[in-house]
């Protein structure tokens, strides 16, 4: 009849006060263990981590719904005012462009014309799968985005990730739906670049600010002020000649990069499914 | 049903630190935003923990600093660790807080948020290999600090209407 208060008292009484005596150093230590399980890379707390990303992305997907729904509709109020004058401009613009597809249809068809007189091999077709940011990190500590784009739909470790027109990170993280971006500023973030129209290239790192900067350049290079800066493609893993920024010199004459997009406002990334055919020889 | 209120009401400060950490990171229309938000997360636990201790088991701090980690991209472990380490900082610090006025538990916060925010900082930079600006960290301190009044505001309200 006395089993409950005696195991009461023999068992979790000694065990809660042992926990409440080193539950502070027991969860630091837990706490230091997984950042470097992390940084090891240990398959089983890959998976792990997985799972949580899974978890708190369904989360943050209905979040990220809601408020972009509510954005949109005090924006498409706000917007009312202005819906004729836009409809002119995009009549105008709609003319200018249907001249250009002539000229577009043309000329795509003097290329593949010169690709064949010159047994010319072209660089793999690039699909692109859409999707939308369900997460920012923040930028204090750390750059990164989550997408609701994972391998189920196509993504792979190391694409690239574009905006609207630019680069704006790479793949990380991938699980079944959702994928974490590392984007060009963080910290982390380490991009083989090229100066457009040049042979100047590099690696572009960057520093949790607006702005990333440019390593390894040759040494004898000049740039200049407003140069574009595009990846070289070099290593295989990314596209080349997909626009980043443009050159923005410091007081302190080092070279930074200003990135050309602000992601942010479409809600919508490109992930790149680019990949070489064939397979490199190793000796 | 009594129970049942009672331990919703109980659970009141966990449900506001579980809504920041995901409210906090949800897109807007522009990155440069995330620059200047507070970070409330650290506001939240710091004043709970001063206030209601017993409402902040570690565990379930753990686990939110854990949710935290996997939102922001930090290596898993390295918020978790944060908030236990504000707990327990806190903790040790609490009964100079209770009793006196809010400018000295504003002063508390000010000198345990910097460390907390520095240590971040520190250890982001020790896995990049590599240091990171200031600058960035630092408004979002001052601008943490500055929010320390108004977030404290709503907390004495909750607390005072839903918990106690």
């Amino acid at each position: 009849m006395a089993r409950g208060p005696l195991l009461f008292a023999r068992v979790v009484r000694p065990i809660r006060s042992l926990w409440q005596r080193f539950a502070f150093v027991t969860l630091i230590g837990m706490a230091f263990s997984l950042m470097v399980a992390d940084e090891v890379d240990i398959k089983v707390f890959k998976q792990i981590k997985t799972s949580a990303i899974y978890s708190v992305g369904t989360l943050l997907e209905l979040g990220a719904e809601t408020s972009t729904a509510a954005r949109e509709s005090f924006e498409t109020l706000a917007e009312l005012g202005k819906f004729k004058d836009e409809l002119a401009r995009l009549r105008l613009e709609n003319n200018e462009l249907k001249k250009w597809r002539h000229i577009a249809g043309s000329l795509n068809s003097q290329n593949i014309a010169l690709r064949d007189l010159y047994n010319f091999v072209p660089l793999p077709t690039i699909k692109s799968i859409t999707g939308r940011i369900i997460s920012y990190s923040g930028g204090a500590f750390t750059r990164s985005i989550l997408i609701n784009v994972g391998s189920k739909k196509g993504a792979r470790l190391g694409q690239a990730v574009m905006s609207s027109v630019a680069l704006i990170g790479v793949l990380v993280e991938v699980t079944d739906e959702y994928s974490r971006v590392l984007l060009i500023t963080d910290l982390n973030s380490q991009i083989p670049v090229k100066i457009q129209n040049s042979s100047v290239s590099g690696i572009l790192i960057g520093d949790n600010s607006q702005l990333a900067k440019l390593f390894f350049l040759p040494q004898e290079s000049v740039l200049a002020e407003g140069q574009v800066v595009t990846t070289s493609g070099r290593g295989g893993i990314l596209p080349p000649d997909l626009p980043i920024g443009l050159v923005k010199k410091t007081e302190g004459l080092k070279l930074v990069v200003e990135p050309f997009d602000d992601w942010a406002q479409s809600g919508y990334v490109r992930v790149l499914n680019f990949k070489f055919s064939g397979t490199i020889l190793v000796n | 049903m009594q129970n049942i209120l009672y331990t919703g009401r109980q659970t009141v400060p966990v449900v506001t630190m579980l809504l920041l950490a995901l409210i906090s990171s949800m897109p807007l229309s522009s990155s440069h935003a995330f620059e200047i938000f507070p970070m409330l997360n650290i506001i939240v636990i710091f004043y709970w923990t001063v206030y209601r201790p017993d409402l902040v088991p570690p565990v379930v701090l753990f686990l939110i600093g854990l949710m935290d980690d996997v939102v922001m991209g930090t290596p898993l472990g390295l918020m978790a660790g944060i908030f236990i380490l504000l707990r327990g900082v806190t903790l040790t610090q609490r009964q100079f807080f209770i009793g006196k006025s809010f400018y000295v538990t504003w002063l508390g916060f000010s000198i345990i948020s910097a460390f907390c925010i520095c240590l971040i900082w520190v250890l982001v930079a020790l896995f990049a290999g590599r240091l990171g600006i200031v600058i960035t960290p630092f408004i979002k301190y001052v601008i943490t600090l500055l929010s320390f009044p108004s977030a404290a505001w709503l907390l004495v309200r909750i607390q005072r209407y839903l918990v106690d």
